[in-house]
């Protein structure tokens, strides 16, 4: 069973429910989690999108964005009774996927656990691109979990 | 946490660890255990000039890699029976691999699929094998993929 399970989270409702899924896990093989929110700034301060051209104060606000939602997570660990702690990945540059793979590597994570989509999801037909960096850069087991309460499949 | 574990296995070595992985898993969780092995069907040309294999020929192929898919899974229960899990042997044919571990995960209700990240196609560790990607992208049950 699995020990030291590191899950993903952005604050979205997928995220939350592989959130659950692994905390159930954890319950099940008496294990701990590491919650993990990766800041990834490249995409607002590198691209065209709206946020292209600021930079400064919005480095602030992912920053302390990254902050609520990692402690949100894990207040949601606390009230299920398992050992949590978080991590909040905040460094020009961080990618999704490698963190995750090296966060795995340096805590001897034997268990991954995302969600198919975080807030970029568009439809239920695709597989998140950041879960899928993920499960392709794994080290270890990746569980998938999706958000399917619309879903018909 | 969950009741049903679908594991698709196709004989290879990886795919072998994740039968491990999911019989260790399955029994952890007091879970019961499907195996599937999809048995892919045999490939014909319709284009003119095509080789012709008379259909006693093709059908014993088929017969022969749905025997060996029935070896490969019928191992496996007996792997999880002697760990003490319940489990049930499933041999399909179809091409279409992904489609099919999903239609099964449905028709016995498991709750869990389980893959390896690549099976017999794969080539490099950081690729994901195209079907488990496929099963990814598209399976609304969750998807626990092994390396």
């Amino acid at each position: 069973m699995y020990k030291r399970i590191l899950i993903a989270v952005d604050g979205s409702q997928t995220s939350v429910k592989a959130l659950n899924a692994a905390l159930r896990l954890a319950h099940e093989g008496e294990g701990r989690v590491r919650i993990i929110h990766v800041v990834e700034e490249l995409i607002y301060l590198a691209s065209y999108n709206e946020f292209g051209g600021h930079s400064g104060e919005i480095a602030t606000a992912l920053h302390e964005a990254g902050v609520k939602i990692v402690q949100d997570a894990l207040a949601i660990a606390d009230a299920a009774g398992v050992e949590a702690d978080t991590k909040l990945v905040d460094h020009f540059g961080a990618r999704l996927g490698e963190s995750m793979a090296d966060e795995a590597k340096h805590w001897d994570a034997d268990l991954i656990v995302v969600g198919t989509h975080g807030r970029r999801g568009i439809g239920r037909m695709f597989l998140g691109s950041g879960a899928e960096q993920v499960v392709r850069l794994a080290p270890v087991h990746a569980l998938v979990v999706r958000n399917c309460e619309h879903s018909s499949t | 946490m969950y009741q049903r574990i679908l594991v698709a296995t196709d004989g290879s070595v990886l795919s072998k660890k994740a039968v491990q992985a999911s019989v260790d898993l399955a029994k952890a969780l007091g879970a019961q255990l499907i195996a599937l092995y999809v048995v892919p069907r045999y490939p014909m040309s319709y284009f003119e000039g095509g080789m012709s294999i008379s259909a006693d020929e093709v059908a014993r192929t088929e017969k022969h890699w749905a025997d060996k898919g029935q070896d490969v899974v019928d191992a496996v229960v007996r792997e999880s029976q002697s760990e003490g899990v319940q489990a049930l042997a499933v041999v399909t044919h179809s091409d279409l691999v992904a489609e099919t571990v999903m239609t099964t995960a449905k028709k016995h209700q498991c709750d869990l699929i389980v893959m390896a990240s690549h099976g017999r196609k794969g080539i490099k560790r950081v690729l994901l094998g195209s079907e488990t990607q496929h099963v990814l992208t598209h399976s609304s049950i969750p998807v626990l993929v092994l390396r």
